[in-house]
């Protein structure tokens, strides 16, 4: 597994924030609120959750899109909604620079954002990402060269309770018994990635006393 | 979600600060910010910190056609994003911070576009059919003011640092771009660096205008007016926005301009050093590692600042001996009327080693109830010992305070 490293409250002006890199991917997440919400989004019993993601370079086009609707469904499921309504929660994300991992990493920098902003959740979560190559081994956190000679790639968010999965992303061929392969072997990963989690936050608060 | 407004009591705690010669982060008058400029793992990403504003610049390059009225010329554009993530008020997608947006655009056009420190011809692939262009995009990442500095150098850094793929032009004219590994990348050529220099103007009283360079958020919140000066130390000035509701004698702007010429001098330096410090290091390396490992938070920088001022006696945690102090603080017995520069200025106060943190509240509030009472009165209410580094401060201070009087 690759290297993995955590900044908490990176950013002086967001209310939580969080710099998370894997390997040479690194991604920067921040979090606003709760607070106002426009009239036309407001929602009477939960919160309104707002998923912003920024490319390294230029505009952000349908494959952003893409990365927004994962995560914005991944914070949904784990973010206790009913406890802020007639709020909203802004989620901005930049990548700062991209080797493969970028939806991992910024999966994880959010979780780690929304920790810092107090917002209150289920759980954690976390994100690891695989791939096939052709030769049909399975490489976990994989560089942006392994991907592109890779026959499939496929991420996975799991939660921390049961370490269930709550999203998948997959792009390439994967017949059902590779993808439950792939599957149990990033659900192994992901317990590395919550022990990291829960060192790096007992670190942080036994500093600070 | 809506900027939280700023209230009258820390609105007039600033500016009162400011008029007895203190700045809310205790840095002089005219002293800047740490600046840290650090690079990513591709060519042209590059990251500016600006005590606490972070800039993050990325540029990138296509094959287009040129346009007609400049048939041998490369293109270069700039898109500046403000997200909510620099500050919370802002809107996503733009909308918030529009005006800001298009000002900082406008700046940085005029610095580094209009400007033609870039050689747009040696852009030029094949005349009339293809040519290259540049696209700067600049994020902020953390609004905490004087985003033009900070932008204006990222966006900079980042155009130095550049390196185009090379191209090979058939006898057809068919254009093939050759990648990184095939044949060595072309760096961007750059004949001057340019520097943007903010100062924010804060005016007390109507007759008085006093000068701060690198406001921070707060600061700019609290200004009557901005001077905004682009230029490079090759002695041109390319741009001078002056917005806000002041109106400043020309000596004065002189003055400033002055004084932006020399940061222009340091900030220019700094750039050319970590854009050949980087290139060199990548050079040697197989795969540089960008920016991790680099990126300081921002509650560490805090951190890290504290623990520098209390090295430098600038900042004490207040003991028993305080409240003894304090009279003494009160005393405006500092001979004054010698030295004409020092009479009714607003000098910074630096590095004391009796001062406390709470005389030094004191010596405010003294000073403010001073200011009130006699306006022409000296307000220098400290023994202020100066080290050789402060020294010079000390002396830009008093030149620009004096003029603005």
């Amino acid at each position: 597994m690759a290297n993995h490293k955590c900044e908490l409250n990176f950013l002086s002006r967001s209310d939580g924030s969080a710099l998370y890199s894997i390997g040479s991917t690194i991604a920067l997440a921040s979090v606003n609120g709760p607070g106002d919400v426009k009239q036309s989004n407001r929602h009477d019993f939960r919160v309104f959750l707002d998923v912003t993601y920024n490319p390294c370079t230029g505009q952000p086009m349908i494959r952003e899109r893409t990365t927004e609707s994962v995560i914005r469904k991944t914070v949904e499921q784990v973010v206790l909604t009913h406890l802020y309504p007639r709020t909203a929660i802004n989620i901005t994300v930049q990548e700062m620079q991209s080797d493969g991992l970028a939806l991992a990493a910024s999966v994880n920098a959010v979780c780690m954002a929304l920790l810092n902003a107090s917002v209150q959740m289920k759980s954690t979560f976390a994100g690891v990402t695989c791939c096939l190559t052709p030769a049909g081994t399975i490489i976990i956190d994989p560089t942006e060269a392994e991907i592109k000679e890779s026959s499939a790639v496929a991420t996975f968010v799991f939660e921390s309770l049961a370490g269930e999965l709550i999203a998948a992303q997959e792009e390439g061929h994967l017949d059902t018994d590779t993808f439950t392969t792939c599957l149990n072997q990033c659900q192994t990963a992901a317990k590395d990635v919550f022990s990291f989690y829960r060192r790096m936050i007992a670190n942080r608060y036994q500093e600070q006393g | 979600m809506k900027e939280t407004p700023l209230s009258t009591c820390e609105r007039t705690a600033l500016t009162d600060m400011v008029e007895c010669g203190l700045r809310h982060d205790r840095r002089g008058f005219l002293e800047a910010r740490d600046t840290t400029i650090s690079f990513g793992r591709e060519y042209g990403s590059c990251s500016v910190i600006l005590g606490e504003t972070r800039v993050l610049a990325q540029v990138t390059c296509e094959v287009v056609e040129p346009r007609a009225s400049r048939p041998s010329e490369g293109k270069l554009s700039i898109a500046v994003h403000l997200s909510p993530m620099a500050a919370p008020h802002l809107e996503p997608g733009g909308g918030g911070g529009g005006a800001e947006v298009d000002a900082l655009q406008q700046v940085l056009e005029r610095n580094i576009k209009e400007s033609r420190c870039l050689d747009l011809e040696s852009l030029c692939i094949r005349a009339e059919e293809s040519v290259w262009q540049l696209r700067v995009d600049i994020t902020v990442l953390n609004h905490d003011g004087n985003l033009c500095d900070a932008s204006n150098m990222a966006a900079v850094a980042a155009l130095r640092h550049f390196h185009r793929p090379d191209v090979l032009v058939e006898e057809d004219g068919r254009v093939t771009v050759l990648s990184h590994a095939t044949s060595p990348p072309v760096p961007t050529f750059m004949r001057k660096v340019p520097v943007c220099v903010s100062y924010a103007l804060v005016c007390p009283q109507e007759d008085k205008c006093l000068v701060l360079m690198d406001p921070t958020h707060v600061e700019e919140r609290v200004m009557t007016g901005k001077l905004v000066a682009g230029l490079n130390p090759h002695g041109d000035i390319t741009s001078l926005v002056f917005p806000g509701r002041v109106a400043l004698k020309k000596e004065q702007i002189m003055k400033c301009l002055e004084h932006a010429f020399r940061r222009a001098k340091i900030i220019a330096e700094m750039v050319q050093q970590a854009v050949e410090d980087d290139l060199q290091t990548r050079a040697t390396e197989d795969r540089p590692s960008g920016f991790r490992d680099k990126l300081v938070s921002d509650e560490e920088y805090k951190r890290q600042r504290f623990t520098h001022l209390m090295a430098t006696k600038v900042l004490t945690i207040p003991t028993e001996s305080t409240e003894a102090a304090v009279p003494m603080e009160e005393e405006p017995s500092v001979p004054k009327e010698q030295d004409p520069a020092n009479d009714s200025t607003n000098n910074e106060l630096v590095d004391d080693p009796d001062d406390l943190e709470e005389s030094r509240t004191s010596a405010v509030i003294a000073s403010v109830t001073k200011t009130s009472k006699n306006k022409k009165k000296v307000k220098k209410t400290k023994d202020v010992k100066m080290d050789s580094d402060s020294e010079e401060e000390q002396q830009h201070t008093l030149l620009t305070s004096q003029d603005l009087q």
